[in-house]
């Protein structure tokens, strides 16, 4: 019974497409390919966690931990937005690793290694058609794609997306052109802080809630903007479905079940294999 | 404008997070919630009692803990520090007061070899107590068998921590607690056919799943799937598949609490809990794991490898109160800690009987190996060090089960049928370490 293992995995893939969403809408506006875009939503689940433990409406803390996700990612992009403008993109992401590390050092310290679960109240309401299906998976898919169509028709259409957009092909230009480079770049940033948060609290709920853990699942949602070409938000969103099903059914045979793991990884290189296929490669020799 | 725009937003900002942080503070209360103690701080008995500070030359004493990294172990050291502050309170080790501390090895074993390292060469260091490294007992033993130091350790968890010459645990270890569970299994007629899920990690994973199956050929009982998992795994779909398929009447899981969480979580999903009888090793046993699995999982066995943390009996008691009076509000009231305080306890009672003027590493070592017959109502059954390469003296452990979201006593002690603890079972009575 292949089934229940497509659903999993298209619902595992749209998290990671909605996640490489965000990641996506900051890289094309700012160039900076965030690494710490899963420490953003595992901080935005954890807190969120903590707050329904100290009894907060659920809703409520749900909405603060997106918040947190948001306002981090915005105070990053504040604080360090301006160096990171004048550097090249390895140094932009390699930068983001700090924010990572610096995320996930403070939840480490303020949070310790017991068994946590966040209990979304759609996960209790289901129906079976074969295999089981909660309203949580159900809002994983269904946001996922409203949030990739939103998105693309929102950068073509506003003039903060074609703002969005101008930034991404020539900044220096953009700006002489009249449009508000920080503003725009900080929107991005807070959008795609956003993302990471509803993101974080969602895959909190579909694999584990610990830290660290949240904090690498930016692996795989890069696997995703790859496939996307860094570009394409509709290939960002295949991508992930892709991924998040090979990985799914693969571990239903036993065959192919210890390599399951592997696949962001496996899809990412055939990609990255067939777009150079007509490249020129040039090797240079070190004298 | 504009730049007023971005002030705003970073004032913004930095009012969530302040607003954020400040509230995710609070203490984390179901870690401790249901582990009060009843002795008040003037009335326990710690070492020789006598009221009265230490203020002698103090006796040095370490311990190596995983305590960042991503799992925290810090709860044995810091119940056993706990405990030596309320020996040195009470007259220390006949005037003399501990100097303890812990380092941690942030689960990286180059750490742990350099601080044992560290340790064995500062002669002031007389023995270690209520270490509790996840990675480095191999490479630390090495260090302390040179060094003639000796470690009473609060607790271990790979097979390396229990087949050490200088290293001797208080916890019963994941292999004991897996067999005992499905021992208790056995003894309910629940044994019919097992499914056991665990990790797939080396000198771990794969030394407690040999032990089930080690026990199940000796004693004919069919175990019908073993399932390893990466510990990065996150579907576990194919496992619920599995177990399914497999007609098991009963699994036993032996992963860290957040993954068992989040194997439970998936099988409510699919709700797929069934007949089957779920269980668990003491890795689940945790103030807070029934709270966070849910209704649901009402009833969910879990093995505990010391006594229950809200059971009566002198020295849980004075564990409860010890660590209200000397440690910190939010230091953890789990099985862990009470391993900490354990050895703490055992080390002091053995290095009072020395002269005080001669305590060195050597004396020390010598009274270290000379534990034997240590109980405690916290132990099923006596401990002892001995002079051994293998350690494995609490063998014996409970069971409870989950009930209105909190973990009760299902059964009492359980001796472990494990065949591998042959040679230790001889050594016990050859040597003269219990009864």
């Amino acid at each position: 019974m292949i089934l229940p293992f497509i659903v999993a995995g298209l619902v595992l893939g749209s998290l990671f497409a909605l996640s490489g969403v965000g990641m996506l809408v900051l890289y094309r506006t700012t160039g900076v390919l965030n690494f710490g875009y899963g420490a953003l939503g595992a901080a935005s689940a954890m807190l969120a966690w903590q707050l329904v433990e100290l009894r907060l409406q659920p809703v409520l803390a749900y909405a603060i931990g997106i918040l947190a996700a948001t306002a981090l990612s915005l105070l990053f992009g504040f604080l360090a937005g301006p160096f990171l403008a004048t550097v090249n993109t390895l140094t932009k992401a390699t930068a983001t690793l700090g924010l990572a590390l610096f995320i996930l050092g403070i939840m480490l310290f303020m949070w310790d290694d017991k068994a946590r679960t966040l209990r979304l109240p759609t996960d209790t309401i289901g129906f079976s058609i074969g295999t089981r299906i909660t309203v949580t998976q159900l809002i994983c898919l269904a946001l996922a794609t409203a949030i990739v169509i939103a998105t693309s028709i929102y950068l073509q259409r506003s003039p903060t997306g074609t703002a969005m957009r101008a930034l991404a092909s020539d900044r220096e230009l953009a700006s002489m052109l009249g449009i508000r480079v920080r503003r725009v770049e900080l929107l991005a940033w807070a959008v795609s802080g956003a993302l990471g948060g509803i993101s974080g609290l969602l895959l909190s709920s579909q694999t584990r809630l610990e830290p660290v853990f949240l904090t690498f699942i930016v692996i795989p949602v890069l696997a995703a903007v790859v496939v996307g070409r860094f570009r394409s938000l509709v290939g960002t969103l295949v991508g992930g479905l892709v991924i998040g099903v090979v990985q799914a059914v693969s571990s239903a045979f036993p065959s192919t079940s210890p390599f399951s793991n592997a696949t962001p990884f496996v899809v990412a290189t055939l990609v990255i294999l067939y777009l150079q296929r007509r490249k020129v490669v040039t090797i240079e020799v070190a004298r | 404008m504009s730049a007023i725009t971005a002030k705003s937003a970073l004032a913004l900002a930095t009012g969530i997070l302040l607003a954020a942080t400040l509230s995710a503070c609070v203490a984390d209360e179901g870690g401790g919630a249901n582990a009060g103690g009843n002795t008040s701080k003037d009335e326990l008995q710690c070492g020789l009692a006598t009221g009265e500070p230490a203020t002698g030359d103090p006796i040095k004493v370490g311990a190596i803990a995983t305590a960042s990294g991503g799992v925290d172990f810090s709860s044995a050291p810091k119940a056993a520090a706990a405990y030596f502050d309320c020996v040195n309170e009470n007259g220390g080790i006949n005037g003399r007061p501990i100097d303890y501390s812990y380092q941690d090895d942030a689960l990286d074993p180059t750490k742990t070899a350099q601080l044992a390292a560290g340790y064995a060469a500062d002669d002031s260091v007389v023995g270690l107590v209520g270490d509790a490294t996840f990675i480095g007992c191999d490479v630390a033993n090495a260090e302390y068998a040179k060094a003639d130091l000796y470690s009473i350790t609060g607790v271990g968890v790979p097979q390396a921590c229990f087949t050490s010459s200088n290293i001797a645990p208080v916890n019963a270890g994941p292999r004991q607690s897996a067999i005992q569970l499905l021992q208790w299994l056995e003894q309910e007629g629940k044994a019919d056919a097992v499914f056991q899920v665990g990790l797939n990690t080396q000198g771990n994973g794969d030394w407690v799943a040999a032990g089930i199956l080690e026990y199940a050929e000796a004693n004919g009982i069919n175990i019908v799937g073993t399932e390893l998992t990466d510990p990065t795994e996150t579907n576990w779909l194919p496992l619920i598949q599995k177990i399914k398929d497999s007609g098991a009447t009963s699994v036993i899981i032996v992963d860290p609490g957040p993954i068992t969480a989040a194997i439970l979580a998936a099988v409510e999903q699919q709700d797929a809990r069934g007949d089957i009888i779920w269980t668990c090793t003491a890795s689940c046993y945790d103030a807070q794991f029934g709270s966070q699995i849910g209704a649901y999982w009402e009833g969910f066995v879990a093995n505990s490898e010391l006594q229950l943390v809200d059971a009566d009996g002198e020295d849980n008691e004075l564990w409860k109160s010890v660590m209200d009076a000397y440690a910190a509000g939010d230091a953890p009231r789990d099985t862990f800690s009470q391993a900490g305080f354990l050895a703490a306890k055992m080390f002091t009672t053995a290095v009072l009987e020395l002269d005080p003027e001669n305590i060195t590493r050597e004396s020390v070592s010598q009274a270290m190996l000379g534990i034997k017959n240590a109980e405690s109502d916290l132990l099923c059954r006596p401990w002892y060090y001995g002079e051994a390469d293998e350690h494995n003296a609490n063998h014996s452990t409970r069971t409870a089960e989950i009930t209105d979201g909190v973990f009760t006593k299902l059964t009492d002690c359980i001796d472990s049928g494990d065949p591998a603890l042959a040679s230790i079972l001889e050594n016990e009575q050859s040597l003269g370490l219990v009864g």
